[in-house]
């Protein structure tokens, strides 16, 4: 070989810019036409995706924050690194990144973040915009306004949402109720055809405005809807298939069964099964997950706490939980608490969502 | 070196610049190319390698036994290549590599190309071109195109100096 080293194969050079970050393969496109198509490649990004994704250590997943700047009255936008946090060595609270060229600064001062799923964060700004954007390419979709018996989504209150990739059709997709009417009227959105089309209307009891957006286990979304041939307080999961595009009941976990009055549960994905946030009858909390999906017996309680207040949660795959506290994240180990980070740019109670970093394009998919 | 008695079996294998190397039978075969040849009865005599230098195989060879003296605790393997490739240079990576893919050595290949692209990570479009060997084919409008598009992500990068 020696000094004729200009030959080393496609499948090679592949392999070696699977490994990289998704800042240098950007950076990389530059480098040749031909290393541009390998990069923008769909089977490339799918497969970079995967992996990024399966890293046990989160090195590439981020924490996304937002940020109130008093001086210019906008929202700034940051992330931070989730892996850190489960970092045995970490010396200090990790650093938070503030994320360049917000793509809704041109239109607004404040938005919400609905969802994040394949690295893509489905936002909403205060204007009635609905964005698809990935914080790590920068790239950002508007996309088009859904009408309910000529109503717009001009309030995300009157309106509920999911975000989720369909895997059979390889589609981002945008699931919308609208919550003034009675059934619930309910929209899907297609990301390859760009368009809303009616579905099913929901009727499976009264999805919970503040049970937030739709949660993205096995293929299928997430909510909790109070369940409407009981008094309010009793709550189901209902999830919505992509394949038949129906809504159907999950179980609950049988000891869950209780009134929860105002106390509200709540929905949250761990580690990639579906967890409950649970607030205890005395005081404290419990965490659920499900094992087995669709398996009511497979309920089990993962973890019990007696603080009252939390906010989301991930885990990984030694079990370690991660808990977000008002602008605190807090990493126990069963029952001990190992240790606590604070997290820069947020006031208090901020709801952290986590995007994984990738090359998926809200623009061309 | 002569097999000593009670030793495994033990094969030559040759560099296409003739240098002749013996390795245990047992550490071999991590290669399936050379795997193959002694399955097919092919391994009697000296196995050619036509394709890998003298420099490059004596560093697979290392690691072959290195690998191989490590029972099955995939943890220790991982701290082993980790430690075997921490100071080798691009071109060294480049030659191993190749060398791994012409071996059908799936763990090594997997090994250096997260290390080739750790060393890559930072570095410049020129220091890629130039490592690479790449012909630049874009039209100077055409690369100020993609990189205006990018633009952040040639924040940071080394400066080239350091090979």
């Amino acid at each position: 070989m020696g000094n004729n080293r200009n030959h080393i194969p496609v499948e090679i050079i592949d392999q070696i810019l699977y490994n990289l970050p998704v800042k240098s393969l950007l950076r990389f496109k530059c480098v040749s036409k031909s290393w541009l198509s390998m990069i923008t490649d769909k089977d490339f990004v799918k497969r970079h995706l995967k992996k990024s994704s399966a890293d046990p250590r989160f090195t590439h997943h981020k924490i996304i924050v937002k940020s109130h700047d008093k001086s210019t009255n906008y929202y700034n936008l940051g992330s931070c690194s989730l892996g850190y946090l489960y970092e045995e060595t970490y010396e200090k609270n990790p650093r938070t990144q503030i994320l360049i060229d917000r793509p809704l600064a041109k239109w607004c001062f404040d938005f919400r973040i609905l969802g994040a799923c394949n690295g893509l964060v489905l936002m909403f700004a205060e204007t009635g915009h609905l964005f698809l954007w990935n914080p790590t390419t920068t790239d950002a979709k508007h996309i088009p306004s859904v009408y309910f018996d000529g109503r717009c989504d001009s309030s995300v209150r009157e309106f509920m949402y999911g975000f989720a990739y369909d895997e059979a059709n390889d589609d981002y997709k945008v699931v919308c109720f609208y919550l003034h009417s009675k059934p619930f009227q309910t929209k899907m959105y297609s990301l390859k055809g760009n368009y809303w089309k009616k579905i099913d209307n929901f009727e499976k009891g009264s999805p919970g405005c503040r049970s937030g957006a739709g949660k993205l286990v096995n293929g299928k979304l997430h909510w909790l809807a109070t369940d409407s041939r009981r008094a309010w307080g009793w709550w189901d999961i209902v999830s919505f298939n992509f394949s038949d595009e129906k809504f159907e009941i999950v179980p609950c976990p049988r000891q869950y069964m209780s009134n929860y009055g105002r106390n509200i549960p709540k929905l949250v994905t761990l580690g990639g099964y579906l967890g409950l946030i649970c607030p205890e009858r005395q005081k404290g909390t419990s965490v659920w997950v499900m094992i087995e999906y669709g398996d009511a017996e497979s309920w089990t309680r993962v973890w019990t706490t007696k603080s009252s207040g939390y906010g989301e949660l991930w885990v990984t795959k030694n079990g370690d939980i991660a808990v977000a506290y008002g602008s605190y994240i807090v990493v126990y180990n069963g029952r001990k608490k190992l240790r606590q980070f604070r997290i820069d740019m947020v006031g208090a109670n901020f709801v952290p969502d986590v995007y994984v970093e990738s090359l998926v394009s809200p623009s061309t998919h | 070196m002569a097999a000593e008695t009670g030793t495994p079996t033990t094969l030559t294998l040759k560099s296409n610049d003739d240098e002749l190397f013996s390795v245990a039978e047992s550490a071999a075969i991590l290669s399936v190319t050379i795997r193959n040849m002694v399955e097919d009865g092919c391994a009697g005599g000296v196995i050619p390698l036509d394709n890998v230098d003298g420099k490059t195989l004596a560093s697979v060879i290392t690691y072959m036994n290195g690998i191989s003296a490590i029972p099955a605790d995939e943890e220790k393997k991982k701290s082993y290549r980790d430690k075997f490739l921490s100071d080798k240079d691009f071109e060294t990576l480049a030659d191993m590599v190749l060398a791994a893919n012409y071996l059908n050595m799936s763990c090594l290949m997997d090994a250096v190309s997260a290390k080739i692209a750790q060393v890559m990570e930072k570095k410049s479009v020129g220091w890629v071109r130039r490592k690479f060997g790449i012909e630049n084919d874009y039209t100077p409008e055409e690369e100020a195109a993609v990189k205006e598009e990018h633009k952040w992500t040639f924040e940071g990068v080394e400066t080239d100096d350091d090979n």
